[in-house]
């Protein structure tokens, strides 16, 4: 039976991944994408087996992948899960046992509105796990998701169960020469509470798209914390739907000097009334490097008493960096609280001033500057030594 | 909708001033419907040199092969159905520079709308343009002795070709979009001004564009150009009776601030609530130019419109200050773009809009700093009010800034009405309604300031009587 549901996405999602074009400027989402970077000749060479040679065998060196902290851990390679010590709490499965057990959880899954990207992650329904927390349990876990074949795709399902709570830290890496298309899922029933704390570390030779979907049930509540240290091109979308009393937190913190383009595009969706949602994206841009953010409210007829923010903060630490932002508000609800902001700026002469003046050189004072930028990103992750060493390792 | 009861999201709207029209007499009459016999026919009226017939068939040509962009705008647009519009419509006469001599009914539109008491009251010139064709013109005369050229457009191409056709279709070019290529094809009237070096206009210059026809598209074009050290403001106001079809107004502003010139552009929207509003607007400032757009939109049934200034000359400065109220089952898409090209540029953009009923309010802007310009600033602030429950609106602003010199802030939101403060005021005997049109009055009260006295105390009595009858 599993093995007939995947097929059936699977093909559902090839005939769909050809009739979808590739994307376009016409396409609000993608309207600052660097779109040659995902045009087909640029993919063309990943499909054929054959992407750059330069740096596919790049090694991550200084990079341990064993982060610490308690739970259990999973490693999905290529999305084949090699390794695993599933913690007490929660449950975790490979595609084709998640199939055989909530087929209608795959299901929705994998029919979540997307674009041509998220069909192709579907052509590979096998490729991934999904985790599941049960009612009214709690349990932490380490993820890590490797991409090294030249195109790599996986799935990862969470379930939440009412009143659950997950405390999740993940690290995806994308080797050189691999395109890695990664897709989440995250299901939060009524009450539940999810804690995800995500580095992402590419090659300069890699591309990675990745999206990650919440859907919060009533009264759910997300604390959302991303650092992307990619060197390749880059897309994330992280989209919320937000039911009754349901709140959201996501911060995203780019840093980035090669001369890639980080694209971010985010979404709050508030159908239902009473929900708080606030994403943050900051980013410091050094080099060559870009940022493209794109980013939706959309407050829905009977979402009364929404509260909704978002923000976008770039630093500009050279002169050749570029900042690309849309922060769209579609309202159609009128007892909300809704705004955005966004910041283009330098850092600051004044702070840059008082910590030369105590000694440190031009370099230092910039990169505590950067630091203490970044560190509001991870304010609501409660395991401080994970936030610690990450940005020992961001800044190192 | 003007009889409007007082149910709740339902408006009483007072179109009282603008919601009339006398019997149609026209002597030349393009017909229905868009081809380039039409544009020969409109040409040849004129009496255009041969370049401006090729200028218009070249538009026509680049309108036919563009779409609508519905892509991102709205799919509204597709309702406009260019066949069934009159493109030029015109009595003939010629251009009155008295009043007296201005044919009676052109007069009695004019009378109505309060146009000869403006005159009077504090304008250096105005311009009247009934349908295709300007009906009256006239400025004082110490500015004629200034050199001050304030004339309509088939005036100004054929009296001033050295000073107009240099930056005639230069800023807002025929590609630019699918109205602004309509516009070039097919253009009539509009204001072609031109204030020479250090002259500084103390009063405003005005034009008044009225539709009298039904299922008419006016395209006025206006072209003002204040030579070094110059300055002026000129306003412009619209309105356009009620017909049972749709009606097309889509104009072409460009602007040409040369160094150190001030240019102040004000606009008061308020043509009927079944005209297409689709105008293109842009200013090019040179070194220590300011452009301000002051942009009030009331009427109309979708109003498409982002004045933008492209800040060329170094120090230059650009702003863009804008009202919209969008009543039921009105769209005011507005905005504004600042395309920052030379060092230590600077621009501000400041809109705030109310939503009221079903009516939606949309604000795109475009902030561009290119990564050549250094030390360029921008602030951008846009605030929507929702009066009522299904009121809707959007925002959808792009910044583009490259380089560490550079800096944008943008910051929008959306609010409701302040339930206290409306308690406050009823408590203190006022009416729901008086309350509610006093907070609106209060929150655009700002931006109220920025327009010339005697527009924004219109402007306050506009937004009274349009909250009349939206709560209760």
């Amino acid at each position: 039976m599993s093995e007939g549901l995947l097929k059936r996405i699977s093909d559902a999602a090839k005939a769909k991944f050809q009739d979808i074009p590739f994307p376009s400027r016409k396409d609000e989402y993608w309207r600052f994408a660097d779109l040659e970077a995902w045009s087909v000749d640029s993919l063309l060479p990943y499909f054929a087996g054959r992407p750059t040679e330069e740096g596919c065998n790049g090694a991550f060196e200084d990079l341990e992948f064993d982060e610490g902290g308690g739970g259990g851990f999973a490693t999905l390679f290529d999305g084949q899960l090699v390794d695993a010590d599933v913690p007490r709490g929660a449950e975790i499965y490979s595609a084709g046992a998640a199939a055989e057990k909530f087929p209608e959880a795959v299901e929705k899954f994998h029919s979540m509105r997307g674009g041509k990207f998220d069909a192709l992650n579907s052509t590979r329904p096998d490729a991934g796990i999904l985790i599941r927390v049960g009612d009214g349990e709690s349990a932490e876990l380490n993820l890590k998701i490797i991409s090294k074949l030249p195109v790599s795709i996986a799935g990862v399902c969470v379930l939440l169960g009412r009143g659950s709570r997950l405390a999740l830290r993940k690290t995806n890496l994308a080797f050189g020469g691999s395109f890695s298309a990664l897709k989440c899922g995250y299901f939060l029933a009524e009450g539940s509470k999810l804690e995800l704390a995500s580095l992402k570390y590419s090659s300069k030779y890699a591309l990675c798209y990745e999206r990650e979907d919440f859907d919060l049930g009533a009264g759910a509540d997300v604390a959302d914390a991303v650092a992307l240290a990619a060197e390749g091109h880059s897309r994330q979308e992280r989209n919320f739907a937000l039911a009754q009393n349901a709140r959201a937190d996501s911060r995203i913190f780019a840093l980035a000097e090669s001369d890639a383009v980080r694209d971010i595009r985010t979404s709050q969706i508030h159908a239902e009334g009473g929900a708080q949602s606030n994403v943050e994206v900051r980013a410091a841009l050094g080099g060559l490097a870009g940022l493209a953010f794109t980013g939706l409210i959309r407050v829905g007829e009977r979402a009364v008493k929404t509260r909704s923010y978002q923000s976008c903060r770039s630093l500009m630490l050279s002169d050749t960096a570029k900042s690309q932002a849309s922060p769209i508000l579609e309202i159609s609800c009128n007892d909300v609280a809704c705004s955005h902001g966004c910041t283009v700026s330098k850092p600051s002469d004044e702070q840059m001033f008082y910590m030369m003046q105590r000694g440190l050189g031009l370099g230092d004072a910039e990169s505590l500057i950067v630091r203490g930028f970044a560190e509001t990103s991870f304010e609501r992750i409660s395991d401080m030594e994970l936030v610690e060493k990450w940005l020992g390792r961001l800044f190192a | 909708m003007s009889g409007g009861a007082a149910n709740r999201g339902d408006l009483n709207l007072d179109r009282s001033s603008g919601d009339f029209h006398y019997a149609e007499d026209y002597a030349y009459d393009a017909g229905v419907g868009l081809n380039a016999d039409v544009v020969r026919y409109i040409s040849k009226v004129k009496g255009e040199e041969p370049w401006l017939l090729e200028f218009r068939l070249k538009a026509l040509e680049q309108f036919e092969k563009m779409k609508n962009p519905t892509h991102w705008a709205s799919k509204k647009l597709d309702e406009l159905d260019f066949s069934k519009i009159r493109y030029y419509l015109a009595k003939g006469e010629k251009r009155r520079k008295s009043w007296d001599e201005v044919p009676e009914d052109v007069k009695m539109t004019f009378e109505r709308l309060g146009v000869p008491e403006q005159e009077r009251a504090f304008l250096a010139g105005v311009e009247a343009q009934f349908d295709s064709e300007s009906a009256y013109s006239n400025m004082k005369a110490h500015l004629e002795k200034d050199g001050v050229i304030f004339v309509d457009s088939t005036e100004g191409l054929k009296k001033y070709p050295e000073i107009f056709r240099k930056y005639f279709g230069k800023i807002i070019p025929i590609t630019d979009n699918k109205y602004s290529a309509l516009n070039s094809a097919v253009f009539s009237g509009g204001s072609f001004i031109y204030v020479p070096k250090g002259v500084k206009v103390k009063q405003p210059l005005q034009a008044y564009f009225r539709i009298n026809a039904e299922s008419f598209g006016q395209f006025e074009r206006t072209l003002i150009i204040a030579d070094e050290g110059a300055e002026l403001m000129y306003m412009e106001g619209c309105t356009a009776p009620r017909f049972e079809t749709g009606t097309l107004h889509s104009a072409v502003v460009e602007l040409v601030a040369l160094r150190g010139a001030k240019i102040q552009y004000v606009t008061v929207q308020n043509w009927s609530d079944n005209v297409f509003n689709l105008v293109t607007k842009r200013g090019m400032a040179e070194e220590d130019a300011q452009i301000r757009w002051v942009d009030c939109n009331i009427g109309s049934g979708i109003t498409m419109k982002y004045p933008a200034v492209v800040l060329r000359g170094e120090r230059a400065r650009g702003e863009v200050i804008s009202i919209a109220l969008a009543n039921s089952g009105q769209h005011q898409d507005t905005g504004a773009k600042m395309i920052h090209l030379a060092d230590g540029t600077t621009s501000n953009i400041l809109s705030k809009s109310v939503s009221v009923s079903d009516g939606r309010a949309s604000y795109r802007g475009l902030v561009h700093m290119s990564g050549s310009a250094k030390n360029c600033r921008n602030k951008t602030e846009c605030d929507a009010l929702l009066i009522n429950s299904n009121s809707r609106t959007d925002t959808y602003p792009a910044i583009v800034c490259s380089g560490s010199t550079n800096s944008v802030q943008h910051e929008a939101s959306v609010s409701k009405l302040d339930e206290e403060q409306i308690f406050y005021m009823r408590q203190r005997g006022l009416g729901e309604a008086e309350a509610v049109s006093l907070s609106v009055n209060g929150f655009v009260n700002d931006l109220v300031k920025e327009f010339p006295l005697e527009y924004s105390v219109e402007l306050r009595r506009l937004i009274e009587l349009e909250m009349e009858g939206s709560v209760g």
